[in-house]
C-alpha cells in the first residue's frame, strides 16, 4: 500500500556526512522529495516529503535511526482560515519554510501548505488568530 | 482649479463624481500631471486596516426592572467602565477577559456584537434608594441595546516607526514577534493609501468629516490623543508617528470584515480597525498631496530591545522598499512583515468609491479645523509642589 508522509531529519555534524537520500532510492526503492535542507556545523536538518509502499518506508526508517538520525513524522499541519485572514503580512518574515509570500500585483498573503514544517511559528505571530494547528 | 463641498455633492447626487482611490490617482498624475488630474477628479479615497489600540465601545443596555446603577460590568466576563451614568458603560479594545481566557478581550466582545452575537453581562452594585437592585445578570446583544457606538481615542497614525531587534533574544512586542540579530523587521501603515498620508497637514480632515468606519460611516470627532506635529518632513509628509485621529460611528451599522479583534503574543488584545477617509480635491495643491506614492514616504527604523522612551531612529527606511519584502539595514538584507493589511486598505478604498458613485456618501466640510500643531509631553514623575 501506498503511502505519502512528511519527515523531520535531524543530523549530528558527523551523521551529516552519511548518504542518505542515494540509499533510500538504492537500498529501498523510495523516491523522496526534498522540501527543505539546511546544514551547518551544528549538524542538519532535512524535511522529506516521501512517497513509497508502507513495508519499505518501515524499513527505511529503521534504517535511518540505526544510522543515529532523528527521524520524526511532521504529522500535524496548519490550516489558515481565510476569513479571518487580512492578509497584513505578520507570518510572511518569520515562517523558516517560506511558506508564505506577498502576491506582488494585490500584495496578498499566499500560504503555501506543501512547504509548511508544522513548526508552529506562525500560530503564534498571527494575531487576527487565523492560523490553526490541526492532526492529520 | 476651484471646487468647492458644494460642488461635489451635488455631482454625487446626480451621478457624476469622479472618485479614484489614492492608489488609481498615482498613475494618472504621473502621466496626465496634477494639474489636469486635479481637474477631472472630485474626491480622492483612502483606507487604512491596522491594529488600532487606543478604541472602544459606549454602550447603553437600558433599565433592568427593578433598576440597577450598576458599580461594575462585565461582558463576557471582559471588564468595562461604568463610571459613568446607571446603564452606560465603555467597553475598550484592549482589556482582557478575566481568568484564563488570555486570548479574548474588549476587541472580541466588540466583533461578537457587530456579528450579531449574544454576549453575556453581568453587573454589580451597592443598591441605592432608587436604584434598588444589586445584581444582575443577562445576555445582550446590537438589537437590545439602545446605544452602541464606536468612539476611539486614537485612530489612523499618521506614519509609524518600523520595529526591528538587535539583541540576542526572539521580543514578542506590539509590533509583533521580532527575531533576533535583526532578524526581521515589522511595519504598520498602509503608506500610499493611508487617510493623513494623502493630506498631511490635514487640510480637509477636520472635526466632523464624515469616513468610512469599520463597514459603516463613521466622523472625525477631535484630534486624536498623541498628536504630533514635530516630525521631520520628507517630500511633505512627516518621518515618524504624528498626526492622529479621534473617530466615532455606531456599531450598528458596522461588519466584521472591517473590524477585528487581534491577539498579540506575549503583549495582549488589540484590534484591527478599518478606516477610510474622502479627500474633496478643492484645488491642485490637496492634489499633489494624494499622488504620494510609497517610494516617497520614509519611515524611522526603532530598535525595540532597548527599553527605554529615547529609543533612537537607526535608519530611514520608505514602504516602497519595506512592501518590497526585505530591506536594506546594515549591509544587510532584512525580510520584512507588514503589520497592517494593505489588501485590506484598498478594499476600503474602493467601498468608499463606490459609496460615493452610488450616491450613499457625501462629502461633509469639516465644523472646524484639526490643530495646525502639537508636541507629545512625556510622562515625568513629579511632586505636588512641582507642579503647582
Ligand atoms: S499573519 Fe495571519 S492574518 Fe496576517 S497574513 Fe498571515 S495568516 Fe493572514
Ligand atoms: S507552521 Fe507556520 S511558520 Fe511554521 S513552517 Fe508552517 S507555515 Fe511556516
Amino acid at each position: 500500500m501506498s503511502v505519502h508522509r512528511k519527515y523531520l531529519l535531524a543530523f549530528t555534524p558527523e551523521s551529516a556526512k552519511l548518504p542518505v537520500i542515494a540509499v533510500l532510492v538504492q537500498k529501498f526503492g523510495i523516491i523522496p522529495n526534498i522540501m527543505q535542507a539546511k546544514v551547518n556545523e551544528k549538524g542538519g536538518r532535512l524535511v522529506l516529503d516521501i512517497e513509497g509502499d508502507k513495508e519499505s518506508l518501515e524499513k527505511a526508517r529503521a534504517y535511518i535511526q540505526e544510522q543515529g538520525i532523528d527521524m520524526r513524522e511532521l504529522d500535524k499541519h496548519v490550516s489558515r482560515d481565510e476569513w479571518r485572514c487580512i492578509h497584513c503580512g505578520a507570518c510572511v518574515s518569520i515562517c523558516p519554510a517560506e511558506a508564505f509570500h506577498i502576491d506582488p500585483g494585490s500584495y496578498e498573503v499566499v500560504f503555501t501548505p506543501e512547504k509548511c514544517i508544522a513548526c508552529e511559528a506562525c500560530i503564534i505571530a498571527c494575531s487576527p488568530k487565523a492560523m490553526k494547528l490541526e492532526l492529520w | 482649479m476651484k471646487r468647492t463641498y458644494e460642488e461635489i455633492n451635488e455631482k454625487i447626487r446626480s451621478g457624476d463624481a469622479v472618485v479614484m482611490t489614492a492608489e488609481e490617482v498615482i498613475s494618472l498624475v504621473e502621466s496626465q500631471g496634477v494639474e489636469k488630474a486635479a481637474a477631472e477628479v472630485d474626491v480622492v479615497t483612502t483606507g487604512t486596516f491596522g491594529a488600532m489600540c487606543s478604541s472602544g465601545a459606549f454602550l447603553n443596555f437600558g433599565h433592568s426592572d427593578p433598576p440597577i446603577k450598576m458599580g461594575k460590568v462585565w461582558l463576557n466576563d471582559v471588564p468595562a467602565y461604568t463610571g459613568i451614568a446607571a446603564v452606560d458603560c465603555y467597553i475598550g479594545a484592549t482589556e482582557m477577559m478575566e481568568g484564563d481566557g488570555q486570548d479574548y478581550g474588549g476587541a472580541h466582545v466588540i466583533e461578537d456584537l457587530i456579528a450579531g452575537k449574544a454576549v453575556k453581562m453581568r453587573a454589580q452594585s451597592d443598591g441605592t434608594d432608587c436604584y434598588p437592585r444589586k445584581e444582575i445578570e443577562s445576555f445582550v446583544s446590537l438589537d437590545t441595546l439602545n446605544e452602541a457606538y464606536m468612539f476611539n481615542p486614537r485612530n489612523a497614525y499618521q506614519n509609524y516607526a518600523v520595529g526591528v531587534n538587535s539583541s540576542n533574544k526572539t521580543l514578542y512586542t506590539y509590533m509583533g514577534k521580532l527575531l533576533p540579530r535583526f532578524g526581521n523587521a515589522t511595519y504598520s501603515s498602509a503608506g500610499q493609501l493611508s487617510p493623513l498620508m494623502n493630506d498631511p497637514h490635514c487640510e480637509t480632515i477636520g472635526l466632523g468629516t464624515r469616513i468610512f468606519l469599520g463597514g459603516g460611516q463613521g466622523y472625525v470627532s477631535w484630534q486624536g490623543t498623541q498628536y504630533n506635529t514635530t516630525h521631520p518632513e520628507k517630500n511633505g509628509v512627516p518621518v515618524g508617528n504624528s498626526r492622529t485621529l479621534a473617530v466615532i460611528g455606531d456599531l450598528k451599522g458596522m461588519n466584521t470584515d472591517y473590524i477585528r479583534a487581534l491577539s498579540v503574543h506575549n503583549y495582549g488584545i488589540s484590534i484591527a480597525v478599518g478606516i477610510g477617509v474622502p479627500i474633496p480635491i478643492l484645488n491642485e495643491d490637496i492634489m499633489r498631496g494624494c499622488a504620494v506614492r510609497d517610494e516617497d514616504i520614509f519611515a524611522p527604523v526603532i530598535d525595540y530591545s532597548v527599553q527605554s522612551r529615547r529609543r533612537k531612529t537607526m535608519a530611514e527606511v520608505s514602504y516602497a522598499e519595506l512592501r518590497s519584502g526585505s530591506v536594506e539595514l546594515f549591509d544587510r538584507k532584512v525580510k520584512t512583515s507588514s503589520l497592517s493589511s494593505y489588501p485590506k486598505a484598498k478594499a476600503i478604498a474602493n467601498e468608499l468609491k463606490r459609496w460615493m458613485v452610488e450616491g450613499e456618501f457625501e462629502m461633509t466640510r469639516p465644523v472646524a479645523p484639526l490643530p495646525s500643531s502639537g508636541k507629545v509631553k512625556p510622562l515625568n514623575i513629579s511632586t505636588r509642589e512641582e507642579l503647582e
